[in-house]
């Protein structure tokens, strides 16, 4: 069993982000959306993460439309809305990260 | 698979129902089958059909109510949350002596047991909050 972990909250966000790395198992994947893409600038933060799971995906039009650069981290992967439908079904569960 | 979309923010405080279209379009795109929709909390003011935005915007009521009509999506506003936002249905507008109503056809008033039997019958739910 694994878990799709979708975030929208900034990392200002500092409880939510604590409590969504510290239940992150190995399988489990992670994608930011909406402000959550802000975090691709926060290098401890992405670190944090990926002492965890091998990978971040982060959606690419969230991440763009904010005037993020692309990731130069490879393991933040930027992605599309297909890939996220397709991540939510690979995982037996979704949480979604939310206000 | 089949999946359910809740949605619990609001258009223009919130990005949730642009996000929550995006995800279905590509999840109907992929083949999935979007067992229900539902509106709370906040989410309900987007099943308001008097909403006018700007014509020179992205009119996201529109580009719902285009989405659930094309594609027979079964989309259900919760009944508790939209009466307490202002957005109710003929029925609930003459139960309480009201002289108008304003949910768009395309959504349905219901209780919070719609969400509790979509996540039984579905695969997955995927959540769009503020």
């Amino acid at each position: 069993m694994s878990t799709l972990h979708s975030i929208n909250l900034p990392p200002s966000s500092k409880s939510d982000w604590e409590t969504l790395i510290n239940g992150l198992n190995d399988t489990d994947d992670v994608i930011l959306i909406e402000d959550a893409c802000y975090a691709t600038t926060d290098l401890s933060l992405v670190n944090r993460i990926l002492e965890r799971i091998p990978q971040i995906y982060t959606l690419e039009s969230d991440t763009l439309s904010r005037g993020l650069e692309p990731p130069l981290n490879k393991q933040v992967i930027l992605c599309n809305y297909e890939m996220f439908v397709q991540l939510s079904c690979e995982h037996t569960k979704v949480i979604s990260w939310t206000r | 698979m089949k999946l359910v979309i809740l949605i619990t923010g609001s258009p223009y405080s919130s990005q949730a129902p642009y996000s929550a279209l995006q995800y279905c379009k590509a999840a109907i795109a992929a083949g999935h089958e979007i067992y229900r929709v539902f509106l709370y909390q906040d989410g309900i003011q987007l099943s308001n059909r008097l909403a006018t935005p700007p014509q020179d915007e992205i009119n996201i009521f529109n580009e719902w109510t285009d989405f659930i009509e094309a594609n027979s999506i079964d989309a259900v506003t919760c009944i508790a949350a939209a009466a307490r936002r202002g957005v109710i249905d003929q029925n609930e507008a003459e139960r309480h002596n009201k002289d108008s109503y304003n949910i768009h056809s395309a959504f349905e008033l219901s209780g919070l047991g719609q969400l509790v039997e979509a996540n039984i019958q579905a695969d997955r739910l995927i959540t769009f909050g503020a």
